[in-house]
């Protein structure tokens, strides 16, 4: 049994359906990639399962409870959600973005105690930003407060972790340096882990499974142990048209014909 | 370290208002001398003239200056947290307008009394907070000018409104008492006028003071504020409600100030740079610092006292230019 279930979701915005028919399940310890071309539904159904966007139909379960039955803290126990931009308008100091994860396990009226930023200062740590936890968040690199803000969802320490596109804006290296960061964390922590990405090969180099997003449904899903060069160039061609695809090092790799 | 500066930033900031304060008590037209107020603290005796300024004209009204100045700042610091924008200010997304029309019509068509005009303020501000809430959800576009926009929409219809009142209004006694509550005055505030307030003016600090932690996260877009498990429509209701309770409690003695509750919490961002409730606060401490001073001036300035928003709108609209400026 999965500790993320999701059943026959129908979801959109006002009569628009962008989401048809979407079920899948998910394991402790595993990455799940959304891929898809723009307007695919991707950041849609990271929404619908982060608790923030209600399905027109169909249930998200965890554990077999549905998440829209949750009240606000109790889903973000269970669930965490990285928006593809923070919204973080104000000067702000490191360790106070991160410690907004705390927030679930707070009465309405609590503030964070010190124990709270010690916690705060170990999240920095697990993503190698603990020199930073004075510094101005605004003055940060994107990259940078992308971990913060990864920093932030440890600290929620939720079982299902949700990152839209995260790498959406950074360099070469940072966004492998974030990928592998979020892989390492589902891993050692047990997370369920759901990213949508627009880079096949970001998914097929740190993702277990990944799911393909074509008119609304799910096109493919399928897990990157099992596949072959036929299925991979079979599978991104319907969507990407004209690639070819490269094994390498264990590994495949898509690319657009010349 | 960074503690050590953040100490030093208040207790500058309360040293600052303490001269103030002493420079409040002082000044007038009346002049209490340094020596006087030092004998009326330490309980000596000083001619009883000296003492009543003191007691029934001067303290009441420095404090009503200080709470206006730290009322109107920390809800100024918290609307502009959780609209995430700093240019939203009740003055600017048309509170203070509403608040306006709301004592215009008590002093038309209800007694007039201080509770009434009171309450129809505090009733106008918060119809205006929400229309202009509803103004800018219905814009695709959540940014700055929007709310300003908004801001322009309810001006002009409760200008239209109490333009109305005002031509209707008996020109003897309610067009004065319209015209005098738009610009705002310090003048004649007593105890009596005083201490009816606390009550609201406390309950909406507090509230805003428990809720802190929730302010600080309402600051991230709808979305990121719900995943981190806020309850985001229900507590930023109450949040408006608090601080629209605040300036409602202030501006039902002392009539409409303009600007403080912008140009305060951008000064202590700058200073602090932060935005946390400490912020907030240590903005409050800013906005009383100025507006001492201002009411100084609108007291000595010339033979008849100024209204207190004259000065402020000189002050404040200069320094929305240069926010418009910055934040283009």
């Amino acid at each position: 049994m999965g500790l993320l279930k999701v059943q026959e979701i129908n979801a959109g915005y006002d009569r628009n359906l962008v989401l048809k028919d979407i079920g899948f399940s998910m394991e402790r310890g595993t990455l799940l990639g959304l891929l898809g071309l723009n307007g695919a539904g991707k950041t849609t159904l990271l929404k619908v399962i982060g608790g923030l966007l209600s399905p027109v139909k169909g249930h998200v379960f965890v554990e077999d409870k549905d998440i829209y039955t949750y009240k606000e803290k109790e889903r973000a126990k269970r669930i965490s959600f990285m928006p593809q931009r923070h919204s973080i308008v104000y000067d702000t100091e490191v360790l106070d973005v991160v410690l907004m994860g705390i927030n679930p396990y707070l009465g309405v009226f609590d503030s964070p105690t010190s124990l709270h930023k010690e916690k705060a200062y170990e999240a920095l740590e697990d993503v190698g930003m603990e020199a930073k936890y004075k510094s101005n968040f605004l003055h940060l690199s994107e990259g940078q407060r992308q971990l913060a803000v990864i920093a932030r969802s440890l600290l929620q320490d939720s079982d299902i972790m949700l990152f839209d596109e995260p790498d959406s804006t950074l360099d070469f290296n940072n966004s492998h340096m974030v990928l592998s960061k979020i892989r390492e964390i589902v891993k050692a922590k047990g997370k369920s882990g759901i990213i949508t990405l627009h880079d096949p090969n970001m998914a097929l180099s740190y993702c277990d499974t990944i799911i393909v997003l074509k008119d609304k449904r799910i096109y493919e899903h399928f897990n990157v142990e099992n596949i072959d060069k036929t299925f991979v160039e079979d599978v991104f061609s319907k969507i990407y048209e004209d690639i070819e695809t490269v094994h390498y090092k264990n590994q495949f790799f898509i690319m657009r014909r010349p | 370290m960074k503690l050590k500066r953040d100490f030093y930033q208040y207790i500058i900031a309360l040293v600052l208002l303490m001269i103030a304060f002493v420079l409040s008590i002082s000044v007038g037209r009346y002049h209490i001398s340094l020596g006087d107020i030092a004998k009326i603290v330490s309980g000596k005796k000083v001619d009883d003239l000296t003492k009543m300024v003191f007691f029934h004209l001067r303290l009441s009204r420095t404090i009503m200056v200080i709470l206006a100045g730290m009322g109107l700042s920390i809800s100024g610091s918290i609307y502009q947290s959780i609209f995430k924008n700093p240019l939203a200010t009740p003055d600017i997304m048309g509170v203070s307008s509403g608040a306006n029309l709301g004592a215009a019509t008590a002093i038309i068509f209800l007694s007039g009394s201080i509770y009434a005009i009171g309450i129809s303020a505090f009733l106008g501000g918060l119809i205006a907070v929400f229309t202009a809430i509803a103004l800018t959800n219905m814009s695709r576009d959540r940014g700055i000018s929007t709310i300003v926009l908004a801001g322009i929409i309810i001006g002009s219809i409760t200008q239209g409104a109490i333009m109305l009142l005002k031509f209707f209004a008996d020109p003897e006694r309610q067009l004065a008492a319209i015209e005098f509550w738009s610009m705002g005055s310090f003048a004649g505030v007593t105890s009596d006028k005083l201490l009816p307030i606390l009550p609201f003016f406390s309950m909406g600090i507090i509230t805003l003071f428990l809720l802190r932690w929730q302010i600080n996260i309402l600051s991230l877009s709808d979305e990121e504020s719900k995943s981190l498990g806020v309850n985001v429509k229900k507590v930023r209701v109450v949040v408006i409600v608090a601080a629209t309770l605040v300036v409602g409690s202030i501006v039902s003695i002392t009539g409409l100030i303009s600007f403080i509750g912008l140009i305060a919490p951008h000064m202590g961002r700058i200073i602090r740079k932060k935005n946390d409730f400490g912020t907030a606060i240590f903005s409050g401490i800013i906005g009383a610092i100025i507006l001492i001073i201002a009411d100084c001036l609108a007291r000595s300035i010339s033979s008849s006292e100024i209204p207190i928003s004259i000065l402020t709108t000189f002050i404040g609209a200069p320094y929305l230019a240069y926010l418009m400026n910055r934040y283009r």
